[in-house]
């Protein structure tokens, strides 16, 4: 009998995976899609740089009779090189500065964002899954310690603490770059781990948990199995919007004079050797670095919350 | 008997990117001024979204697209945002599942009665007070007077149910809807709880629209029954011929799915298959893919609801319609 | 003569009222979740638990599944001391206890297919591998009334019924002899219900399993059970065959709870109201645990002395002093 059918069978929807899920809800919002462009553009210009950049960024060429460095955009020098976007108080080509900057820029970041992550995922998943023992409590006091500085406070405090310019620990010597990812990471450290450890504890707290536990899982598969592949879209958008937060911290260190050393092309040095020319009337010295450090941020900001809304499972649930 | 609401061919929509979901198509019913009117439906049956519209509260990307929506004669959807702003919670006021996020956990149970009070009535800062306290009293909320200065976490979720309403009784509505209203609760403080409306019903004379999945509660406190499927009636009548001669095959199944008490049965007739997505909506009849008495025509036209005896309503071909009562829609 | 599966003895559990080991310091107050209880279960058959919300049915149930240790108490299961089990043991032992969840979207892992869920057992205990594994994933997945199409699947592409039915394949997919079904049908549609509670039943039949299968809907629980047992407060307060304590209920309490529960008939005798709440496990009244809402209470020795639980004529036992000495039956 037709009325006694006991499947549970029906027509099912179109499958999609769960990448096709994540693009179909991400492309949705036209603000990240802006977003994802301006990443992918800064990407762009990180990698290609030496292609790029028409000029050495720390070459300096000589004005013409008549005029002074720093020169307007579209200038020219003695021998008659064009300028798009002018020159420096050094006469160095602010577009390839500029280029070269970005690329220094987008390395300190990632790079620090990466170690940050590490670090702090590893122990905000070992805070959550031990959430309520001593361990937890050990790890996120430390976590609020470090949270009660203002970071830029902190990052200051740390290069103090290291000097400026390269150091030896033991055996490695770490250059100044790898010096400030790892001040910048460890700066941040913390507010990975407290996402890590509000993400753990909360998928802990699900029935397939105890599912995996049912089945006989030992606890590290629960951990790195069942419950990882669930943080993962959470701490991305972290990841993302954090990036906006280092490339201003990695702007101020340079600018401050605390961060990449001259003559290494840097926006936030840029910045600061532009401010004696603020009111010459030179414009463009100011505004190439100012623009991309704001234009960045934007980028990375859009793209955060772009992916948040994307990748929430609620929405992906919508119609269940 | 005086009526009370009346809705007429409703048809609200939701524009979503995955495409159109009708989740009313269609709605003619009434309510009379005391009555309390059950309606039944699993989820995206569409019952949640006909009580959003009779309170006009569809959000973007939702649109009531048509029909006329009476209410002691006059149509909601002519009116301005301003009138039904007056309207909501003084003449038609709704009590929903959820009575911890349908209440605002910063403000105690008293403050945020009084406020109901001080939209719609011109009692004075004290007077508003005392009578939350009395209101707390009404919907049996031992100790009102200390109870109406706490916090909604404070208080247990059957408290917190009678809490809401008594803010939904207090400006003496013409109409209270109840959307699934104890689902979250036990059983026994479920009887309660409708042991309570039925007296405030009694008492304040209210017409009470109960949204519910549950057939036994509408059979103990409702007079007359609405199925709806899939966004459609499907099936209406008063209790007493809706239980005692239940037509349409969604009803049978439903009925028929539910474990006895009293009796024994080796076996549950369900009804087999899913709700269907209400954006891909089945041609013919929503429920011919579930159903087991279709033929041929089930698959291609839509039924519509017609009358089998006086006050049943059917919407199926496969019910026979007495010559002289349907016949309109051949 | 039926043979007993699963033994539990005098089993407590008491959860810290305070959340972390801090506060802890400051408030050493205990929720009595569980308090002394005892019970055993037949091969083959199956044992409802019932009880409203704070009862501790839900605590017993995830004991016995190893998913949290018990405070003191014994369970035997098939003449093993399941309780004692550590590390390669306990992993045996969960190839034949499994269990099935309340909630069908939060027990499946979202960032997992349908086969990975369900092969994911099968995978830790090293069962089977390679072709074989597909072979058994469509077998297990058959079961459960679902096709080789869903094995690619993730879960929120599926519906309700059709998640708890991968919540029941992998709870088969290990070939387990007894279930611990956790409200496996509260979360859905009246119509999906019966479908699963057939399934379950049907499953029974053909593999022989044991059930401890905790509910608070009465009718679910009399349709499935064998036995029934009725909590309150951490405490059993009947239990017996279910035939037993439907039609002639002996504990005032379950007496209260059958006739609070509405039927789907409104010719049906109006809902008895069972006034007060659920005292707090923190601090339950003294003496019999239901006496502030008792309807037959007697006086002090319900305030003062807690019932044992006694054996009545039908086999049924029950914690109440109407039964506990001559003089008081009625």
């Amino acid at each position: 009998m037709a009325w006694e059918i006991q499947s549970g069978e029906y027509e099912l929807g179109a499958h999609r995976t769960l990448l096709q899920e994540f693009w179909r809800n991400f492309r949705r919002n036209k603000l990240s899609l802006i977003g994802g462009f301006i990443v992918l553009f800064y990407a762009f210009l990180a990698i290609f740089a030496p292609l790029l950049a028409p000029y050495d960024p720390i070459e300096q060429y000589d004005a013409p009779r008549g005029m002074r460095n720093p020169m307007p955009p579209l200038s020219r020098d003695v021998d008659g090189r064009l300028f798009l976007l002018g020159t420096d108080k050094f006469g160095r080509d602010i577009l390839s500065r500029a280029i070269y900057g970005t690329r220094t820029l987008l390395q300190v970041a990632v790079g620090s964002i990466s170690i940050a992550m590490l670090l702090g995922v590893t122990m905000g998943a070992i805070a959550g899954y031990r959430a309520g023992t001593w361990v937890d409590e050990l790890l996120m006091r430390a976590v609020d310690i470090m949270l009660s500085f203002p970071s830029l406070v902190l990052a200051i405090a740390l290069v103090g603490a290291f000097g400026i310019g390269k150091i030896q620990i033991g055996p490695f010597t770490l250059s100044n770059i790898v010096k400030i990812m790892l001040v910048i990471a460890i700066t941040y450290s913390p507010r990975f781990a407290r996402v890590m450890r509000a993400v753990v504890l909360q998928e802990m707290g699900k029935d397939y948990v105890a599912a995996a536990k049912i089945s006989g899982a030992s606890s590290a598969r629960i951990l790195l199995a069942e419950i990882f592949p669930n943080t993962i879209p959470p701490i991305i958008v972290q990841a993302s919007l954090m990036m906006a937060t280092t490339v201003l911290t990695t702007s101020s260190l340079s600018f401050l004079g605390l961060g990449l050393q001259p003559p290494r092309p840097s926006l936030g040095l840029m910045l600061n050797e532009a401010r004696d020319y603020l009111f010459w009337g030179a414009w463009w010295y100011v505004m190439v670095p100012g623009g991309l450090i704001t234009l960045a941020i934007l980028g990375f900001n859009l793209l955060g919350d772009g992916l948040r809304d994307a990748l929430d499972p609620r929405q992906a649930r919508r119609r269940g | 008997m005086r009526e009370l609401l009346r809705v007429e061919g409703l048809v609200t929509r939701f524009y979503t990117d995955e495409g159109v979901v009708k989740a009313v198509d269609g709605s003619w019913f009434a309510l009379e001024a005391d009555e309390a009117l059950g309606v039944v439906g699993e989820s995206g049956s569409g019952k949640t979204v006909t009580a959003l519209s009779i309170m006009r509260l569809i959000e973007n990307p939702g649109r009531i697209e048509s029909g006329r929506i009476l209410f002691r004669g006059e149509d909601l959807l002519e009116k301005p945002e301003r009138e039904m702003r007056r309207i909501r919670g003084k003449e038609i006021s709704m009590v929903f599942q959820d009575s911890l996020s349908s209440l605002n956990p910063t403000l105690t149970i008293g403050a945020q009665i009084a406020r109901v009070l001080k939209y719609h009535t011109r009692l004075t800062r004290r007077a508003r007070w005392q009578r939350a306290v009395k209101l707390l009293e009404a919907v049996g909320i031992p100790e009102p007077a200390k109870r109406v200065s706490h916090y909604p976490h404070q208080l247990s979720g059957g408290m917190r149910q009678r809490a809401l309403i008594a803010m939904a009784i207090s400006c003496n509505p013409k109409l209270l809807i109840l959307d699934e209203p104890t689902t979250a609760l036990d059983v026994t403080i479920e009887a309660q709880i409708f042991g309570l409306i039925g007296e405030l019903k009694d008492e304040f004379r209210m017409g009470v629209f109960l949204i519910t999945h549950d057939l036994s509660v509408v059979a103990s406190f409702c007079q007359q029954v609405i199925i709806m499927y899939a966004g459609k009636i499907v099936e209406e009548a008063d209790v007493q011929e809706l239980y005692g001669n239940p037509l349409h095959p969604y009803t049978l199944g439903l009925l028929r799915s539910i474990p006895p008490l009293e009796e024994e049965a080796e076996r549950l007739e369900s009804i087999p298959g899913e709700v269907p997505d209400l954006i891909n909506l089945p041609p013919g009849c929503n429920f011919s893919p579930r159903c087991a008495l279709t033929d041929e025509r089930c698959w291609h036209e839509e039924p519509e609801l017609a009358e089998v005896s006086p006050g049943h309503r059917v919407a199926c071909h496969r019910v026979a319609v007495p010559v002289g009562v349907g016949e309109i829609h051949g | 003569m039926a043979e007993e599966l699963l033994h539990v003895q005098d089993l407590v559990k008491y959860f810290p009222a305070a959340g972390d080991w801090f506060a802890q310091i400051f408030d050493r107050r205990v929720v009595r979740a569980v308090d002394g209880i005892s019970f055993e279960i037949d091969r083959g058959t199956t044992l409802g638990l019932v009880g409203e919300s704070g009862s501790g049915k839900t605590t017993t149930g995830r004991i016995i599944a190893r998913l949290i240790g018990p405070s003191r108490g014994e369970v035997v299961f098939d003449g093993i001391d399941l309780l004692a089990l550590r590390g390669q043991a306990l992993k045996a032992i969960r190839k034949r206890i499994q269990m099935i969840f309340q909630d069908p979207a939060s027990s499946l892992n979202p960032r997992k297919t349908v086969g990975q869920i369900v092969a994911e057992p099968l995978r830790v205990h090293g069962m089977v591998k390679g072709k074989d594994l597909e072979k058994r994933l469509v077998h297990t997945l058959e079961l459960a009334g679902l096709s080789a199409r869903f094995l690619n699947r993730y879960p929120h592409e599926l519906s309700g019924g059709q998640r708890q039915r991968v919540g029941i394949a992998r709870a088969l997919a290990v070939g387990p002899e007894f279930i611990v079904c956790d409200e496996p049908v509260t979360a859905l549609d009246v119509s999906i219900q019966a479908q699963i509670l057939n399934l379950l039943m049907d499953l029974q039949d053909e593999l022989s399993l044991t059930y401890l299968f905790i509910a608070h809907d009465l009718s679910v629980v009399k349709h499935v059970s064998d036995r029934v047992a009725v909590m309150y407060l951490g405490k059993i307060v009947e239990i017996g065959e279910v035939d037993e304590i439907f039609t002639t209920p002996k504990h005032p309490y379950t007496q209260a709870l059958l006739a609070a529960v509405p039927r789907p008939d409104p010719m049906a005798p109006p809902r008895k109201v069972l006034h007060g709440e659920v005292p707090s496990p923190i601090n339950p009244p003294p003496g019999c645990r239901f006496h502030p809402r008792c309807e037959r209470f007697l006086g002090d020795i319900c305030r003062e002395r807690e019932p044992e639980l006694v054996t009545l004529d039908g086999g049924t036992q029950v914690s109440c002093h109407l039964y506990s000495g001559g003089d008081w039956k009625g």
